[in-house]
């Protein structure tokens, strides 16, 4: 933009001028109350009451997904609530980033602290992959094949936060 | 079932601000220049389809918002989106609505305004939002975990990477609409910001404003408004599971929804060697690390060979097979734009109309879209 | 042109809240039922075409999270149409005729009560002349409705009419939400909500799912012996801003019918279509569309519903479901009328069965005081 800039707020719309051109700014924010469902309402409820991390088995190609979830993504066959299973709370690296620039998080709507390492974890077992936080946001320190354990916050309310971070489990090397 | 071409395109100027318009005339800008193009008025659109997401402006129902700038005011008009795919997504619904028979001539637009939102923020809200949307850090998060996998997959450099931005970049200098203009070299990309392991600032495509738009028409009318028609010869979705942890993202070797839909479309084309039949490629890239995962996906090459391509320059301008002449999304991404923005591309190179970036005798094109949790829409164009 | 027929439909009930389910449980029981109604199941389906709204579903590609229970996952297309259910379905038949596919799942979800819906359609109006005086889709109903009756002298009573058949009317329907037995000043003499509209004139904001699958001609026939044929279809779009348009009027309704009749050869539609589901969000709304539809002249739809023609026992019957004012699932509710329609043209709908239906009308809206509109007609003969 050229030309100086005036800027005027007046309640929560802002405007901003410059020599001919105007930008207004609005902050919209939207409440929203989402249901967790059957499958999901399982998974947080174990996870708070007893640190278990559920999943899934499909009674047809015995493949287990974490979350659990009411169909089998790979062959489409109902699942019940009978299928969820515990799974293990150790896995594997699969991919890995250290986010490293500063965005507002649209579940806060505050800027997330960073640098921070977060990827794709093979629960051992699971035939898919959980995303989520790694403990370690030194990127030369993580590697794909990298074996890591769930780290439960010690007050839990019932959302994947519950899982504070995946640490790494030193002396395990590579899988 | 009838042919089915395109006949008009318009682009607007690819900006991060285009503060000199509001949306609406924005998407006007596009709609005039298809128009135009086509040597067509609005009385001769039967239908429109139009294409945005409608968080990175804010507004509801935008379909309706933008009616001044369509000329879609007492028309049929239908919003489709799919995300990232949504420019793709709009040109494969032209094709499928012409090919019904209930319209000859269907107008479509995609468009994003994204310098008027927090575009990471709104992107994030995409992931699931008890499940990944509290570790989701925009597009950039889930590819660069991507390019992790794939370097440990095929042993891939951040040289590799680069050499990719550098190509995009290089071409976008020949594309007056591009984005991004910008003249550099491999080390300026590899010492460029660190944003998300391995992905640096530029390997990233950027976000910008913009519209694109065009006219498809059935094979009379078509050959009735030009005799320089884009024919489509075959389209192909994929989409993936619903979550991130489950598929489309999980095996960094190549991206299995478009693996699957280009297998399909070169089927439907009658295409049996992509590598030796296609003339030139509009490929839907948001970074340089996604580019070397998506072009082993396209039946092109062997698994890990696509930094062999880029280096050995197969995919540039003067190689066999010229891999987005336009500078790609590296260069220039409206969203909701971006993946007509390949097809409109595609269409210039068939009709012969790309100017400085024109690749010679174009006969068959290809473009893709991605988006979602790794979708993808592939759309084959002949002479 | 060859034709397109549904096969199968399945719906959720509607209701203020559905808490035990996610979007995609939600959707996938509705999913379920249409596939069983066909008696197919994924592995028959060519493709699928939603409806959602990254608005009302707090999340940018609301369609992600329904890929697994629509059946797409990488083995076939799904598209998002980002409006109302009956615009799916008119796409949906796009795809079909097209004959990329010989089938077609369309899938619409919403669940209304875990957003804000002042907020959500606050949004649909223009940010920067519009939203801060407040609109939002009560407040321009309201502004619409007090339009319509100045116009036309349309009574308090006769917008009351419509509230009191449809309440009774979803006493049938075991998937609506607000079964009542009204009587007329029940609803003059509910809460005022925005004048001239009352609680009683205003439709809830619910949860729930719904499913058609199309099949192309020669599919159909393979697939069921009750196939209900597309037999037109057609949208239209009005101008944006309210001052644009004259709100007593429904022109974009009229140009979608006109496009729907033609391609249906229907050319007296107040005689040649035995029911309608229309898209009631509020009562004077049905007298609106009634007129939109072509059931009456312009201005008359006050006078239609005096005549007792709409009602259950007249000749055309409007909204035997129970219509949107009995359960308004947004984006979903006007694939519920096709479904509805669908029903009643297969002679399924159990104690809402119009008798001796061969053509009914299915209505769909988008954007707010009826901008946007689709109508579907539908027939036991092609
Ligand atoms: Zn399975």
């Amino acid at each position: 933009m050229v030309g100086a800039k005036v800027g005027v707020t007046s309640g929560r719309a802002k405007q901003e001028f410059n020599d001919e051109l105007l930008r207004i700014t609005m902050m919209v924010d939207i409440p929203y109350n989402f249901s967790a469902g059957t499958f999901g309402s399982i998974f947080f409820r174990e996870l708070k009451d007893s640190r278990r991390i559920m999943g899934i088995k499909c009674n047809k190609c015995g493949e287990i997904f974490v979350p659990p979830r009411v169909l089998c993504p790979e062959c489409l066959v109902e699942l019940s609530i009978d299928d969820c299973i515990e799974v293990s709370s150790e896995g594997t690296v699969e991919g890995f980033t250290v986010v490293n620039f500063p965005f507002i998080d649209p579940n806060t709507g505050k800027v997330r602290n960073y640098p921070y390492g977060t990827g794709n974890i093979k629960l051992d077992g699971v035939s898919n992959l959980l995303w989520h936080f790694l403990k370690e946001s030194d990127y030369s320190k993580i590697h794909n094949g990298m074996r890591v354990r769930a780290v439960f916050e010690d007050k839990r309310v019932g959302l994947p936060s519950d899982i504070r971070y995946f640490e790494t489990i030193e002396g395990e090397g590579e899988k | 079932m009838g042919r089915v071409g395109i006949v008009g395109i318009g682009q607007t100027q690819f900006r991060s601000k285009r503060e000199d318009v509001n949306s609406v005339e924005l998407v006007n800008e596009a709609v005039r220049a298809a128009l135009a193009d086509a040597q067509l008025t609005i009385k001769d659109i039967d239908a429109i389809i139009i294409g945005n997401m409608e968080h990175f402006e804010s507004i509801n129902y935008s379909e309706m918002w933008t009616i001044d700038g369509s000329g879609g005011y007492m028309k049929p008009v239908m919003k489709i989106t799919t995300g990232g795919t949504t420019g793709s997504t709009i040109a494969c619904a032209g094709f499928y609505q012409v090919s019904s028979g209930m319209f000859d001539r269907v107008l479509v637009i995609g468009w994003e305004h994204l310098s008027e939102s927090d575009t990471t923020g709104a992107i994030a809200s995409c992931s699931d939002p008890i499940w990944e949307r509290s570790v989701m850090a925009g597009a950039v998060g889930p590819l660069a975990i991507v390019a992790s996998e794939y370097m440990r997959i095929h042993g891939t450099t951040e040289e590799d990477a680069a050499r990719v931005a550098v190509q995009a970049h290089k071409n976008a200098l020949n594309n007056p609409y591009a984005h991004l203009h910008l003249d550099i070299t491999v080390d300026d990309v590899l010492n460029s910001a660190m944003l998300s392991y391995p992905m640096k600032l530029l390997d990233m495509c950027p976000t910008s404003d913009g519209a694109c738009a065009m006219v498809f028409a059935e094979d009379k009318s078509a050959r009735e408004i030009t005799d320089n028609v884009a024919w489509v010869k075959s389209v192909a979705t994929r989409h993936d599971t619903a979550f991130f942890g489950d598929g489309g993202l999980k095996h960094g070797d190549k991206l299995r929804s478009l693996y699957l839909a280009t297998e399909e479309a070169y089927t439907r084309a009658g295409i049996k060697n992509p590598f030796k039949e296609l003339d030139v490629i509009e490929m839907y890239e948001p970074s340089s690390w996604s580019a070397l995962t998506w072009v082993d996906s396209l039946h092109i090459c062997e698994p890990g060979e696509a930094p062999k391509l880029f280096e050995e320059g197969v995919l540039s301008m003067k190689g066999e097979l010229p891999l987005n002449p336009s500078g790609g999304v590296i260069s220039t991404n409206p969203i909701g734009a971006t993946g007509a923005v390949r097809v409109a591309e595609a269409a210039l190179q068939i009709r012969g109309m790309a100017d400085r970036r024109q690749v010679p005798d174009v006969e068959l094109a290809m473009a893709t879209g991605f988006g979602g949790s790794g979708w993808s829409d592939v759309m084959i164009l002949e002479r | 042109m060859k034709k397109v027929a549904i096969v199968g439909v399945g719906q959720t009930k509607q209701e203020a809240s559905k808490p035990h389910q996610s979007f995609a449980e939600m959707l996938y029981e509705a999913v379920k039922a249409a596939l069983n109604d066909a008696n197919m199941w994924f592995d028959d389906i060519g493709n699928v075409v939603s409806a959602s709204s990254d608005f009302w579903d707090g999340r940018t590609i609301s369609n992600m999270a329904i890929q697994d229970v629509t059946g797409t996952t990488y083995k076939k297309t799904e598209s998002k149409v980002a409006s109302d259910g009956t615009y799916a379905t008119v796409y949906g038949m796009m795809r079909t005729l097209s004959e990329y596919y010989d089938t077609t799942l369309v899938a619409a979800h919403c669940k209304g009560s875990e957003g804000n819906t002042r907020i959500i359609t606050n949004a649909i109006f223009d940010p920067l002349y519009q939203r801060a005086i407040g609109l939002d889709a009560i407040s321009g109903a309201a502004l619409q409705a007090r339009r319509y009756m100045t116009k036309y002298g349309i009574t308090e009573e006769q917008m009351a009419k419509v509230s009191v058949k449809n309440h009774g009317n979803a006493r049938n329907n075991p998937y609506a939400q607000l079964p009542m037995d009204l009587k007329i000043d029940d609803v003059l003499n509910s809460r005022m909500i925005s004048d001239p509209l009352k609680l009683y004139d205003c439709s809830p904001i619910s949860d729930g799912a719904a499913a058609v699958i199309l099949a192309s001609e020669d599919k159909a026939k393979e697939i069921t012996d009750n196939p209900v044929w597309i037999r037109g279809a057609g949208y239209s779009i009005d101008a944006f801003y309210l001052t644009d348009r004259d709100l007593a009027e429904c022109d974009s309704l009229r140009a979608a019918a006109s496009m729907a009749y033609r391609m249906a050869g229907i050319t007296d539609p107040g005689r040649q279509i035995d029911v309608a589901e229309v898209y009631d969000s509020f009562s004077y709304q049905e007298l609106m569309w009634t007129e939109g539809l072509g059931f009456c002249k312009p201005g008359e739809g006050g006078k239609l519903i005096d005549s007792g023609r709409t009602q259950m026992d007249g000749d055309l019957p409007v909204n035997p479901s129970g219509g949107v004012i009995s359960a308004h699932t947004v984006t979903t509710a006007g694939l519920v009328r096709v479904v509805e329609a669908a029903l009643q043209v297969r002679g399924e709908a159990d104690k809402r069965q119009v008798p001796d239906v061969n053509t009914a009308v299915a209505h769909g809206t988008s954007g707010y005081c009826g901008q946007g509109n689709c109508v579907i007609v539908l027939g036991r003969e092609k």
